[in-house]
């Protein structure tokens, strides 16, 4: 017995029970998961207010007289009159290395099924980006494993690319892809479903859990039915995931699919808030609310912990509109932009990007050199092809020369379709791409370069392996390896003759 | 902005004179007001909760409890 209350008594010694001092108020309206609360003076902006016993909500509108919150969870018991109180405490989201694997929402809350997530510290959304001094340019490549983007539009490490296009042009595929070739590469992922429909998520899910990928990837998912508050703190959630495993010096890719639902969600909440609304009636923050996100995308210098963080936001056009608002907003952020079509899609062009509108503003520091010794030539390739393709249309006569350039422009861009789930190593692509820039694809009729493609990288490793081992460990095509690429792809091209015309 | 200084004491059994005397005095003294409404609040189980404008001053038993249960 005295032990149970020494016990007790133990327990309690380290308590301290005192007058508490709250700034609290009461909600006068409450709808649409927006609450209007009178008192509440000490409030800051952004802080998290307690409504009731266990709803959190947001404090986003400080006006004369009134707080505007948004309920960060459903809760359908509020009621005019309930007291509210502030926490203090800024919104954030409890993480760990134990979150790599998983899907969660917003507040870092398991969406998997799974045990919930073991906090090990707390990571606020909202965080200034890091300053200049801190930063570093950006130098090493992102490898997408997609033939077209790595040799034309090349993506560096702590850079901030656009994926747009229509809807059905394979703007996710993109990510998904980029995802799936990080295997080994020693960057963490993070996909931000904003939006998308719950079985689009469990099916991604499921894809990245097949193939591995999930090892080295997290989900933060806010789905069409989740409020529009979850849905505009997701990308936030992302991005703070993200700067957790950069503070350790990693390098993290996130993928933000896609800003304008999220634009949208925003939009939402805004004209809820009875903010004013501006042009397609987005309020008039609606450029801040993305370029503070994408800001966070950065390359930090080695005496800053190193590691980066490099956004793909993805953007969803109507109509090929991209001088519609946020299209515009958010192509004038970011670093570049990959720009799909659905003509393109349609006639068989996978992915269906539009090589002469994409660009990549920082990522040509850091492509590997041996990618830049052939990319040059066929940018060349296939600007020449684009040229004399539109204007062969109307002669049926064509000169050798013009029939040369053409059949080679055929050949490199059929060389650059590509299924999305199936990346390519980086020193596989560059001897790809070699022997179609040089001409050993031109006897090869159009309809088997993928045949080819396929054939010839078998060869090469079974019968070759120096070649490949060589780009890969020199990171440049050297002449002996030059030498033995145009022996082996001449030796190849004897080997299987029924692919050539 | 005038801050709302309207002052409400919840308690559980009413205040006896001489409480409310000390009371008087003590918002006198901090808040320049010796009015204030009287509210009987079974839920606060024991104690005084006071309430300036928007600021809480929670001396009641149940939010010594908790606090115990959130410590």
């Amino acid at each position: 017995m005295t032990d149970f209350l020494s016990e007790i008594k133990k327990q309690l010694a380290g308590t301290k029970l005192e007058i508490t001092k709250q700034s609290v108020g009461t909600i006068t309206n409450f709808g649409d998961g927006i609450a209007t609360i009178s008192g509440l003076d000490d409030v800051m902006l952004g802080e998290l207010v307690l409504v009731g016993k266990d709803t959190f909500a947001l404090a986003l509108n400080l006006k004369k007289d009134n707080v505007g919150v948004v309920l960060l969870t459903e809760n359908r018991d509020i009621r005019a009159g309930d007291t509210v109180q502030t926490t203090g405490r800024l919104l954030s989201i409890g993480v760990s290395d134990d979150i790599v694997g998983r899907v969660v929402d917003p507040l870092g809350r398991a969406l998997d099924g799974k045990a919930p997530i073991v906090v090990k510290t707390y990571q606020p959304l909202e965080k200034v980006a890091p300053g200049v001094i801190t930063r570093k340019s950006v130098t090493v490549p992102l490898q997408t494993g997609i033939k077209a983007i790595d040799a034309m539009i090349p993506i560096g490490r702590g850079q901030r690319e656009l994926i747009i296009g229509d809807r059905g042009t394979g703007k996710s595929s993109i990510g998904l892809g980029t995802i799936l070739n990080q295997r080994g590469q020693n960057v963490i992922c993070v996909y931000v479903a904003i939006g998308q429909k719950r079985s689009y998520v469990a099916q991604t899910t499921a894809l990245l859990e097949k193939t591995g990928s999930m090892d080295y990837t997290v989900v933060v998912a806010a789905t069409a039915s989740d409020s529009a508050t979850s849905q505009f703190l997701a990308p936030y959630a992302g991005v703070a995931i993200a700067e957790y495993f950069l503070k350790q010096g990693k390098d993290v890719l996130v993928i933000y699919d896609d800003l304008s639902k999220h634009a949208v969600a925003y939009r939402e909440i805004s004209l809820l808030l009875r903010r004013p609304s501006g042009r397609e009636a987005y309020p008039g923050d609606v450029f801040y609310l993305h370029s503070r996100l994408l800001e966070r995308a950065c390359r930090l210098d080695e005496k800053y912990g190193g590691g980066s963080i490099t956004a793909l936001p993805i953007i969803e056009t109507q109509a090929s509109d991209v001088s519609a608002f946020i299209p515009t907003n958010v192509i004038s952020i970011t670093d570049g932009q990959i720009y799909l079509e659905t003509d393109l899609f349609n006639s068989g062009v996978k992915p269906a990007i539009n090589v002469g509108l994409s660009v990549s503003r920082v990522g040509s520091a850091a492509q590997l050199k041996a990618m830049k010794q052939v990319a040059g030539k066929m940018r060349l390739d296939l600007a020449q092809y684009r040229e004399l393709a539109a204007f062969a249309q109307f002669s049926s006569d064509l000169d050798a020369k013009t029939k040369a350039q053409l059949d080679r422009g055929a050949r490199v861009s059929a060389i650059l379709n590509q299924d999305w789930d199936k990346p390519m190593p980086v020193e596989d692509q560059v001897a790809v791409i070699y022997a179609a820039t040089n001409g050993y694809l031109d006897s090869v009729s159009l309809e088997k370069t993928r045949v080819w493609e396929e054939l010839a990288l078998m060869y090469l490793k079974a019968d070759e392996p120096t070649i490949l081992k060589s780009i890969k460990a020199e990171g440049k095509i050297i002449e002996d390896t030059e030498k033995t690429l145009q022996k082996a792809c001449t030796a190849f091209n004897d080997i299987h003759s029924e692919l050539h015309l | 902005m005038a801050k709302n200084t309207s002052v409400i004491v919840e308690t559980v059994v009413p205040l006896s004179t001489q409480q409310a005397q000390t009371l008087k005095v003590m918002l006198k003294k901090s808040f320049g007001t010796e009015e204030y409404t009287t509210e009987l609040n079974p839920e606060i189980l024991g104690g005084v909760r006071v309430r300036v404008g928007s600021t809480l001053y929670d001396a009641s038993l149940r939010g010594k409890l908790e606090q115990l249960r959130t410590s």
